[in-house]
Order: C-alpha cells, then sequence, then structure tokens
C-alpha cells in the first residue's frame, strides 16, 4: 500500500502536480534516500522512453523508409559491381580452355543460385487470408477494427486491436496467429516468431498456418537456412503447400 | 558536466531531421566499412544493410530520448556499434564467435565508452518494452494510451474516468512495470555509465 502511494507522488511530480510543501518534502528526499532516488529515476526513465516510442512512432517509420532508399541506393549498388570484377578474372584466363569452362560453369551456377535465392521476395508469397472476426450480432468494436484494420493492410492499428483483444481472451490462437502475421509485417520478428513456435508446439487447427507464416518470417528476415527447415516441415495437405514448395524450390 | 560535441553531430541531427542529404553522405563515407565487417565474417550485403539501419534507428531514439551529444568522430564510435550488433547476431543464429577482421584499427577509450552507453541504452529500452508486453491487460491498455496520447486528462475522457482515477491507475500500472523491469535478471548488468 505504501509503494502505491508513493508511486502517485512520483506520478504527481512527473506531472508538476504537487503542491509547494510536499514538492519540498519530495526533493528533500530524492536527496537524502537513494533508494528512492533510484525508484523515482527509473520511473521516469520507464515512463519517458515508452511515451517517446509511442508517440514518434510514424516520425520513426519515416526515418526507416530513408535508411531503406539509401541502403537500397549505396549497398545493392556495390553488391552488383562485384561479379563484374570476377568476370574480368575469367577473361585473362582464356588461354586454359578447360579451366575457363569449368568456372565458368560454376560461376554461372553460382549466379544462378544467388539470383534464385535474391528473387525470392516475402511480399510475393505473403498473400494472408482475410480476417473475418466478426459474426452477426456481434458489436465488440474491438473486434471490428481489427478486422477492418487487417483487411486493410494497416498492421499497426491491427496490431494493437488484436492485443486488446487477447487482454480479453489470451487464449483465442486465431488471434494470436494474426497478432504474428501483423508483427512480421512491421519487422518485429523476434516476438512473433516466438508467437507462431507456440502455435506450432500446440495441437490446434491453426498450427500449420502457423508454420506457414513463420517460415515467410524466415524469408522476410532472410534467414534461407531457418526458412527451409521450418518450410520443409509442412505437411502436404497445408493449403500452403504448393507456395512452400516452390519457395524450397529455389532455397 | 555539459558535454562539447564534435563536428560529426551533424550526422546526429540529421537521424533526428530525417535528412536524407546528409544521411546519404553518411551512407556513401562510413558504409563501406561495415559492408567490409560483415560480408568478411559469414553475414552477405542485406546482413549488413540491417545492421546499419539498425545501429542508425538505435542512436536516433537515444538522441531523441536521452539528448545523445556524439563528442568523439562518428566513424569508429559507428563501426564499434556495428560490429558488437552484428556479433550479437552471429552468437543468436548460433555461428561461433570469428575472428573480426578489423576494418578500423585506432578506437579511443572515448569512443569504447560512448558505444557501450549507446549499447546499454538500447539493451535497457528492449527491457522495457519487453516488460510491458508481458505486463498484459487492463494494465498495458492504460499505459498503451497514457504513452501514445500522454495528456492525463485526454485519457480519462477517453476511458469515462475521472481525472484522478486516471493518473491513480497509470501511476500503480507504471509502478508495478518498474518492478518487473528491476526484478528482472538482466537489469542489474545494464547500469548506465
Amino acid at each position: 500500500m505504501k509503494k502505491e502511494i508513493e508511486y502517485l507522488i512520483i506520478e504527481k511530480y512527473l506531472q508538476k502536480e504537487l503542491e509547494t510543501e510536499a514538492l519540498l518534502n519530495f526533493e528533500k528526499k530524492l536527496k537524502e534516500n537513494v533508494d528512492f532516488a533510484k525508484e523515482v529515476a527509473l520511473y521516469i526513465e520507464v515512463n519517458n522512453t515508452l511515451t517517446s516510442r509511442f508517440s514518434n512512432y510514424k516520425e520513426e517509420n519515416d526515418l526507416r523508409n530513408t535508411l531503406e532508399d539509401l541502403g537500397a541506393i549505396h549497398i545493392n549498388n556495390i553488391e552488383k559491381v562485384i561479379p563484374e570484377k570476377e568476370v574480368k578474372v575469367f577473361s585473362l584466363m582464356k588461354y586454359s580452355k578447360y579451366l575457363v569452362a569449368a568456372s565458368l560453369v560454376l560461376f554461372a551456377s553460382l549466379v544462378w543460385m544467388n539470383n534464385d535465392k535474391n528473387s525470392l521476395n516475402y511480399n510475393d508469397y505473403a498473400n494472408h487470408d482475410t480476417l473475418e472476426l466478426v459474426v452477426r450480432g456481434n458489436n465488440n468494436t474491438h473486434l471490428l477494427k481489427a478486422e477492418k484494420a487487417f483487411n486493410t493492410q494497416n498492421y499497426v492499428l491491427a496490431q494493437s486491436e488484436l492485443e486488446l483483444l487477447l487482454q480479453e481472451d489470451a487464449t483465442k490462437v486465431e488471434l494470436q496467429l494474426y497478432l504474428a502475421i501483423c508483427l512480421v509485417e512491421q519487422n518485429k520478428f523476434e516476438l512473433a516468431d516466438s508467437i507462431l513456435t507456440k502455435i506450432i508446439k500446440g495441437n490446434t487447427i491453426y498450427k500449420n498456418k502457423a508454420i506457414w507464416n513463420l517460415g515467410l518470417s524466415k524469408l522476410k528476415q532472410k534467414d534461407y537456412p531457418s526458412c527451409k527447415t521450418v518450410l520443409t516441415s509442412l505437411p502436404k495437405s497445408a493449403d500452403d503447400y504448393t507456395q512452400a514448395a516452390k519457395i524450397l524450390k529455389k532455397l | 558536466m555539459e558535454r562539447k560535441a564534435h563536428q560529426d553531430q551533424i550526422y546526429i541531427e540529421a537521424l533526428l531531421n530525417n535528412d536524407s542529404r546528409v544521411l546519404n553522405k553518411l551512407y556513401a563515407k562510413y558504409s563501406g566499412k561495415i559492408i567490409g565487417l560483415v560480408t568478411k565474417n559469414s553475414g552477405s550485403y542485406d546482413d549488413a544493410q540491417d545492421i546499419i539501419q539498425e545501429t542508425l534507428i538505435t542512436i536516433y531514439h537515444q538522441a531523441k530520448e536521452k539528448n545523445f551529444i556524439l563528442t568523439c568522430p562518428f566513424d569508429a564510435y559507428f563501426y564499434l556499434l556495428c560490429k558488437r550488433k552484428w556479433l550479437n547476431k552471429l552468437n543468436k543464429k548460433g555461428i561461433k564467435a570469428v575472428t573480426i577482421l578489423e576494418e578500423i584499427t585506432s578506437i579511443t577509450d572515448e569512443q569504447e565508452i560512448l558505444a557501450s552507453e549507446t549499447e546499454i541504452f538500447e539493451k535497457r529500452s528492449s527491457l522495457f518494452e519487453e516488460k510491458l508486453i508481458e505486463l498484459g491487460g487492463k494494465c498495458k491498455e492504460l499505459l498503451d494510451l497514457a504513452f501514445k496520447i500522454k495528456k492525463m486528462q485526454k485519457v480519462a475522457e477517453m476511458l469515462g474516468v475521472t481525472y484522478g482515477y486516471a493518473r491513480k491507475k497509470k501511476s500503480q500500472c507504471l509502478g508495478k512495470l518498474t518492478k518487473m523491469i528491476k526484478n528482472s535478471s538482466s537489469f542489474n548488468s545494464l547500469t548506465t555509465l
């Protein structure tokens, strides 16, 4: 109980709502009691960090887009230059025709393999089923909002609505699955992968969908070995087996 | 004591202002060494791109939330951060620690300290976010709103409760979250320098 009162005083201090005398007492305690001072510092740090993360989401996203564009210009350009240099090396070795032929075959297959992997694009395969949660007579606004947001690819809003729904009932695996998809779409892989792994370990009808989406998550992360391992475990009876087979062929 | 900013502080400002012209210079000047570091140590060009981007986002957060001032050249500081991030990633993938072929040899103590500060900042922030998810329930719902909307008066109106009640609930929930953070096993190793 005592702790709760202290947290309220910290909150009032944070909001600059302490009256003069209470403020003086608070500041005196801050100076004299090291543990209390640490408690206050952490409370304020957590508040400020999370407030900044939540309220600057759009700004951060804009910066990410800029960095992605610059990365594509600077890093992909360098990547394209390298094979050209290697071709020049081969041309110098033309006197040794067999070696050249063998090297060219090897080189061509390496390029082919790389191109094949590079042509694997998450967006080409991430054709998510629509979310259908609302049933006649059910006026839960979070259900409506989650469904609408997900089906219009507003994954940020869909995530927060699905989280609210899961707070009401955390056992709904369908909601967990769609929450994980929203997280993958936003590159929040760690949490997404842990949710999907948990679904895979269970024995629900969503198991195969979770395997497929974990495979897609690994593909988006360009973690090809894991992608291969995950997708190999998808049974032939799964809806997404044909698509998974296409990815596996390229891997 | 107030820190004196190095002239490379322009890169920190560019992150805060999303200034693509200056950020373009940053990529032109510094991305080569990071690509070398990653591709010579079991990584791809895409890995290098991810490491550069995530490191810059961390620096952006630190500048935004802690008014981070760069007191040394950006070069080695940025390289150190990317290197540590890449090593962590390799460890997570289960790839045994490699002998990093250094692209930069002269790293000062100050650059080491600044890089460690940024690294600890990132780990603390991740711990806060992780524990908020673990908190769950009505408390998370209230805190999400409070963090997004900031003004508690508005939060109270949205929830249909009095301002005093909303503020009290927020203090209880944030207090609970603070306790969870303090009690986590990694917290003690993440003290600020």
